[in-house]
C-alpha cells in the first residue's frame, strides 16, 4: 500500500519517498489536502468580504458544527463496514426507528438513559440481523440491507402508528448532547471527534481493526490466517448500526420531533462521504480521518453553495458534481502514488 | 443444518403465500362496497395519517372495505393501480389526480364501467368539466398559496421589494409546485419576490439549509414553507441563523406547527384538513354506490389556522387534524 | 465455463461423464429464478381455481396492466443487467428515464420539432449521459456506484431546471401527445392482453441475448466483469466495453421511459424520485446476476424482472395494505435472493 520506498525511474534504484508523497499516498491524504485548501480559501474570502460570504460568521460555524456530526458519525459507521467489504443501506431507517423508540420509552416515563439503551438495543438487533443474514446465506449485503431498509421503514409504522412524537429531553442531557461550550463549540461536534478518535483507535490500534481491514481486503486469505470472517463482519454491521443510533439520538434532540418515515438517500450520502474520504468500495482500504473529512467536505460544499448564493433550488446538481470531483482527486492520487 | 432451514423457509414461503393470497382475495363479498384509495406519493409520511384515519373511520361506520395503495410519484404506477382496481371490480376509486394527463383516460374508462370516482386531495385542473370524477374533496393548492402569501405579507408588515424564501421538501412534487405557484403569485401582487429552495425530507436537513440560506441572505423578509416539514422547522432555523424572528407561515398542521402558532412564533398555516379528505370521499363514494346520491365538490380547507382559531388543533394533530 | 462443458467429473467414479442437455439447462444461472417464477404462477393459478370470483389476477384488465407495465421494468433491467455483468452500476437510470422523455415531449410540443427528431434527441441525450458515466468511470477511475450517484443528483437538478414553467416559476409535468401511429407503435394493443410493449421487451431480450451470447461483445462483457486484468491481458479493451455497456444501459432506460410516457401520456418531474434504479438492480440480482460482475444471463434478468413485477402487481390485486407494501417487497426480496442463491441448482454464490 504505502511503501516507503519507490522505484526511481531514473536510476532504477529504490529511493525513499518523501513525507509529502507518503501523505498523499495514504487513503485520507488527498481529501485532507483539498479540505485544507477549501477551508483556507473560504476563510480568506470570508475575511475579505465579510458581508457577502458569511463563512466565518458565528451562526454559520455553529450550524456547520451541528449539521456535520449526523452525517459524520453515520459515515464513520458505514466506513468501518465498507472497509470490511460490506454495505448497509438500512442505516437511515435504523437512525429513524431507534430514535423513535428512545422517544417512546422516554415519554412513557422512563429515565432518558433507559431510552438511550433501548435505542442502542434496537440498533444492535438490526445490525445482528443484517450481519447474520448476509454471512449465513451468502447474499450480497447490498440486497440484504435493501430488504431490511424496506422492512424497517414500514415496520416502523407498526410501532409508531405514524404519529410523530414531540418531546424535550431533560436539560442536562440536552446540554450534554447538543449544548454549546465556550460560545463557539457545539457538543455534537465534540462527540463527533470523540467517536472518530475511538473508531481510529479500534481500526488502527486494536486487533479487530486489523481483522476488519484484512477481511475487506481478501476474505479467503483472512480465513486461511484464522480470522473468523463471519464474526468480524457481524461485528462491523453492529458497529455501523450503533453509529447510526447515536447519530439519530443527536439529530432528534436537536429537532425535538421524531417520526419513523425515512428515506434511503441518507446511506448513499454516507457512502459518498466515505469514498470521498478514500475508502475503497471493494473494501480493505480506508481511514477514519478520511471519512470524517469526507463528511465535513460534504456539508462544507452545501454550505458554500448556499452562502455563495448559487441557486439553492438546484442543490443536487452541484452536489453531484462535487461528489464526482472529490472522488476523482482521490483516484488520481491512488494511481499516481 | 442450513439445508433444513432453507427447505423449511421455502415451504413456509410457499404455504403462506398460498394462504395469504387466497384469504386476502376471499375477503370481498358481492354485497359489500369495495373502495380503493390511491395516494399519489409517500404513503409513510405522517401527513397522510389524518386522511387515512378519516377513510378508516368512515369505512367502519358505513361498513365498507377500503384499501390503500401508494403510487410513489410514478404516473405509470397510478394508471396501473386504477386499471387494477377496475379489474378487481371495485365499486369505487378515490384517486388523487396529481397527474391529470395520465389519469384522465383510465378514470373515464373506469366510470364507463360503472365505477364511482371521487377525487381526494388533488383535483383535475378542469374540475368537474373533465368528467374524470363525480366530486372532489380537498383544497385548492394554488388558491391557498395566495391566501397564506397575502396573510403573511399583511400581518408581517412586508413592503414592496422585499424578498422571501420558500423552502419545500422537493420542488418537483406536484403539490409543492402548485403551492409554490400560488405563493409566488400572491407575493407578486404585493411586489415581493420569492425564491423556492429545496429543503429536503428530513427536518434536520431542512433546518440546516434554511438557516444557511438566512445566514447568506440576512435581509430576507419572510419565510413561507411549502409543506409541513419545512414549515415546522422554520422558527428553529431562524433562531439558529442568529436572526430575529421574521414573519413565517406555511402549510399543514403538524403538532410542532400548532405549538409554534400558539407561542406566536409562526403566523399562520394553511389547514387543508386531510381528515375530511379521507372521511368525506369514502362517504360520498359509498352513498353514490349504494343509493345513487350525488355530492358536491367540497373544499376541505376552511382557511388559515392562526393564533385566534387554534382551538383543539394541537390536541388532535396527527389523528384528526 | 460450465455452460460449454458437456463433460464433467462424476463424483462417484472420478471419470468424465456426459451431462444431459436437461441437466445443463437446470444448471444455468436462470434456473433457480425460473423455478421460483413457476412456483409463483402455480400459486396464482391455484388461487384463481379456489376463488374464481374474487381473485382477479387473470382478468383482461389486470393482464393488460401486467403486459404493459412489466416490459418497462424488463427493458430497464436488461440495460442495468448487462452493465452489472460488466461489473458496474448505474444509479442514474431513473433520471435518464425521466429526462429523455421530457426532452422528447418538449421538442415535440413546445419547440415544434418533427416526431422523429424529437425521439432522436431524447435518445441522443441518453447516449451522451451513458457516455459521460462511462468516461467518468473508466478515465477518472471513479467507482461507478459513486459516479452514477453523482449523475443521479445532477439529473434531478437538471430535470427540475428543465421542467420549470416560465410563467409560474415551478416545475411542471408535460404531456407527450404523440401522433396515433406512434402511440400504436409504442403501446398499442396487439391482440387480447398483448401490447406493443410486450413485443418490444421480447425484441430487446432476444437482441440482448444474441449480443451477450453470440457476439464478441458479449464475451468481452463477461470477461471484463469476471476479471478485468485478465481481460486486458487478453487484449480486450475493457474501457470501450464498459462505455458501450453504460450507453446501452442509458439507452434502455430512455426507451423504457418513452414506452411508459407514451402509454400514460405524461412525464412528471417527480418521476426521478420513484426509485426505479433500485428496482432494476433488485430484479437483476434476483435474476442471478452477480453484484460484482462476471456472471448472469438475459433469461435470468427477464425472469427476475418478471418476478418482481408480478409480485408488485399481485400485492395490489389482493388489496394488500399499501402502508406495508415496502415490508412485503423487502421480505420477498430477501427470501427470493436467499432461495436463489442457496437452492443448489446453480451455484450463483461466489465461492469464498
Amino acid at each position: 500500500m504505502s511503501s516507503e520506498y519507490t522505484n526511481s525511474l531514473k536510476t532504477n534504484r529504490y529511493i525513499q519517498k518523501g513525507l509529502f508523497d507518503r501523505f498523499r499516498a495514504s487513503p485520507a491524504g488527498n481529501v485532507i489536502l483539498v479540505f485544507l485548501l477549501v477551508l483556507f480559501t473560504c476563510s480568506i474570502i470570508s475575511l475579505i468580504y465579510p458581508d457577502n460570504f458569511r463563512f466565518l460568521s458565528k451562526p454559520n460555524l455553529i450550524i456547520l458544527q451541528r449539521a456535520i456530526p449526523t452525517l459524520g458519525i453515520m459515515s464513520i459507521g458505514v466506513g468501518i463496514l465498507m472497509i470490511t467489504g460490506e454495505f448497509d443501506l438500512s442505516v437511515g431507517a435504523v437512525f429513524g426507528l431507534s430514535a423513535y423508540i428512545m422517544a417512546m420509552v422516554y415519554t412513557a416515563g422512563m429515565p432518558i438513559l433507559v431510552g438511550v439503551l433501548a435505542a442502542l438495543l434496537v440498533g444492535i438487533i438490526f445490525g445482528l440481523i443484517n450481519g447474520w443474514i448476509t454471512t449465513s446465506f451468502g447474499i450480497p449485503s447490498f440486497i440484504t440491507t435493501l430488504g431490511t431498509l424496506f422492512i424497517i421503514r414500514s415496520g416502523g409504522r407498526l410501532v409508531s402508528d405514524n404519529v410523530p412524537i414531540i418531546f424535550q429531553v431533560p436539560d442536562w442531557f440536552k446540554t450534554l448532547m447538543t449544548g454549546r461550550m465556550l460560545g463557539y463549540i457545539q457538543m455534537q461536534f465534540v462527540w463527533f471527534i470523540i467517536i472518530a478518535i475511538i473508531a481510529w483507535i479500534i481500526l488502527n490500534r486494536h486487533t479487530i481493526g486489523n481483522h476488519f481491514i484484512s477481511v475487506g481486503g481478501n476474505q479467503m486469505s483472512s480465513t486461511q490466517v484464522g480470522i473468523n470472517v463471519k464474526k468480524t463482519k457481524i461485528l462491523a454491521f453492529v458497529l455501523c448500526s450503533i453509529c447510526a443510533v447515536i447519530a439519530g439520538i443527536m439529530s432528534v434532540i436537536r429537532v425535538g420531533v421524531v417520526n419513523t418515515d425515512a428515506k434511503p438517500l441518507m446511506e448513499l450520502e454516507c457512502v459518498a462521504a466515505c469514498v470521498m474520504g478514500g475508502v475503497a468500495l471493494t473494501g480493505g482500504r480506508g481511514s477514519i480521518v478520511g471519512v470524517a473529512v469526507g463528511a465535513i467536505m460534504f456539508h462544507l460544499v452545501k454550505d458554500i453553495i448556499i452562502l455563495g448564493k448559487l441557486p439553492a433550488y438546484y442543490l443536487e446538481l452541484f452536489i453531484g458534481l462535487v461528489i464526482v470531483f472529490g472522488v476523482t482527486l482521490n483516484q488520481i492520487a491512488k494511481k499516481k502514488y | 443444518m442450513k439445508k433444513i432451514i432453507l427447505n423449511t423457509l421455502g415451504s413456509i414461503f410457499f404455504v403462506t403465500s398460498v394462504f395469504f393470497v387466497s384469504s386476502a382475495s376471499a375477503k370481498t363479498d358481492n354485497d359489500e362496497v369495495d373502495i380503493t384509495l390511491i395516494v399519489h406519493c409517500c404513503l409513510g409520511h405522517p401527513f397522510w395519517e389524518p386522511l387515512l384515519k378519516g377513510a378508516r373511520d368512515a369505512a367502519e361506520q358505513l361498513g365498507v372495505n377500503v384499501d390503500f395503495q401508494n403510487a410513489e410519484f410514478d404516473p405509470a404506477a397510478q394508471v396501473n393501480m386504477i386499471e387494477q382496481a377496475v379489474a378487481n371490480k371495485q365499486n369505487a376509486i378515490i384517486p388523487m389526480i396529481a397527474h391529470p394527463d395520465a389519469q384522465t383516460e383510465p378514470l373515464i374508462k373506469a366510470q364507463e364501467q360503472g365505477i364511482v370516482v371521487v377525487a381526494a386531495n388533488t383535483d383535475h385542473p378542469d374540475g368537474a368539466a373533465s368528467g374524470t370524477r363525480e366530486s372532489y374533496v380537498g383544497p385548492n393548492f394554488v388558491d391557498s398559496g395566495i391566501v397564506i402569501a397575502n396573510y403573511v405579507a399583511e400581518q408581517g408588515g412586508l413592503k414592496e421589494g422585499d424578498h422571501c424564501v420558500l423552502p419545500g421538501v422537493s420542488p418537483e412534487q406536484w403539490h409543492i409546485a402548485a403551492r409554490g405557484e400560488g405563493v409566488l403569485k400572491g407575493l407578486k401582487a404585493h411586489g415581493i419576490t420569492g425564491e423556492i429552495i429545496r429543503s429536503g425530507e428530513k427536518e434536520e436537513g431542512a433546518i440546516d439549509i434554511i438557516s444557511q440560506y438566512l445566514i447568506a441572505n440576512p435581509d430576507t423578509a419572510c419565510a413561507i414553507g411549502l409543506g409541513g416539514t419545512a414549515t415546522s422547522v422554520m422558527p428553529q432555523a431562524i433562531e439558529e441563523a442568529g436572526l430575529d424572528l421574521i414573519p413565517n407561515g406555511g402549510f399543514d398542521t403538524m403538532t410542532t406547527i400548532s405549538t409554534n402558532i400558539r407561542e406566536g412564533k409562526t403566523l399562520a398555516t394553511v389547514d387543508q384538513q386531510p381528515y375530511w379528505q379521507g372521511y368525506l370521499s369514502v362517504i360520498f363514494a359509498t352513498m353514490k354506490v349504494r343509493y345513487g346520491l350525488g355530492a358536491p365538490d367540497f373544499n376541505s380547507s376552511t382557511g388559515l389556522i392562526t393564533k385566534d382559531n387554534l382551538g383543539v388543533v394541537e390536541e388532535f394533530a396527527g389523528t384528526y387534524r | 465455463m460450465e455452460k460449454n462443458k458437456k463433460f464433467e467429473i462424476s463424483s462417484s467414479s472420478n471419470r468424465y461423464i456426459q451431462s444431459s442437455k436437461l441437466e445443463l439447462i437446470l444448471r444455468g444461472s436462470y434456473a433457480n429464478i425460473g423455478f421460483l417464477l413457476l412456483a409463483l404462477l402455480l400459486i396464482t393459478l391455484f388461487a384463481t381455481w379456489l376463488y374464481p370470483n374474487s381473485f382477479n389476477f387473470y382478468t383482461p384488465g389486470n393482464l393488460a396492466v401486467i403486459f404493459q407495465h412489466i416490459p418497462v421494468i424488463i427493458i430497464m433491467s436488461i440495460g442495468a443487467g448487462i452493465l452489472m455483468i460488466c461489473g458496474e452500476f448505474d444509479l442514474s437510470i431513473a433520471g435518464v428515464y425521466t429526462l429523455c422523455s421530457f426532452i422528447t415531449a418538449s421538442a415535440l410540443n413546445e419547440w415544434g420539432w418533427h416526431l422523429s427528431s424529437s425521439v432522436a434527441i431524447g435518445f441522443i441525450v441518453a447516449l451522451v449521459i451513458g457516455l459521460i458515466n462511462g468516461l467518468v468511470t473508466t478515465r477518472l477511475k471513479i467507482p461507478s456506484f459513486i459516479a452514477s450517484l453523482g449523475m443521479m443528483f445532477f439529473l434531478q437538478g437538471v430535470v427540475r431546471w428543465f421542467s420549470e414553467n416560465p410563467e409560474t416559476g415551478v416545475p411542471g409535468s408535460i404531456s407527450l401527445s404523440p401522433p396515433q401511429w406512434f402511440f400504436n407503435l409504442m403501446s398499442g394493443q396487439l391482440f387480447g392482453p398483448f401490447y406493443a410493449q410486450t413485443l418490444w421487451c421480447i425484441i430487446f431480450a432476444i437482441v440482448a441475448f444474441l449480443l451477450l451470447n453470440l457476439h464478441t461483445f458479449g464475451n468481452h462483457v463477461f470477461a471484463t466483469g469476471g476479471d478485468k486484468e485478465a481481460a486486458e491481458k487478453d487484449g480486450i479493451n475493457t474501457s470501450k466495453t464498459k462505455i458501450i455497456a453504460f450507453m446501452l444501459c442509458s439507452f434502455c432506460a430512455a426507451f423504457a421511459g418513452l414506452m411508459s410516457s407514451t402509454r400514460v401520456n405524461l412525464i412528471s418531474p417527480a418521476q426521478t424520485l420513484s426509485g426505479l434504479e433500485l428496482q432494476a438492480i433488485a430484479a437483476c440480482v434476483i435474476g442471478g446476476v452477480y453484484l460484482f460482475g462476471g456472471r448472469g444471463s438475459i433469461l435470468g434478468i427477464f425472469f427476475g424482472a418478471c418476478l418482481f413485477g408480478i409480485v408488485d402487481n399481485l400485492l395490489v390485486i389482493i388489496r394488500a395494505p399499501g402502508e406495508y407494501m415496502p415490508v412485503f417487497v423487502g421480505t420477498i426480496l430477501i427470501i427470493t435472493v436467499i432461495l436463489n442463491t442457496n437452492l443448489g441448482f446453480a451455484k450463483t454464490r461466489k465461492e469464498s
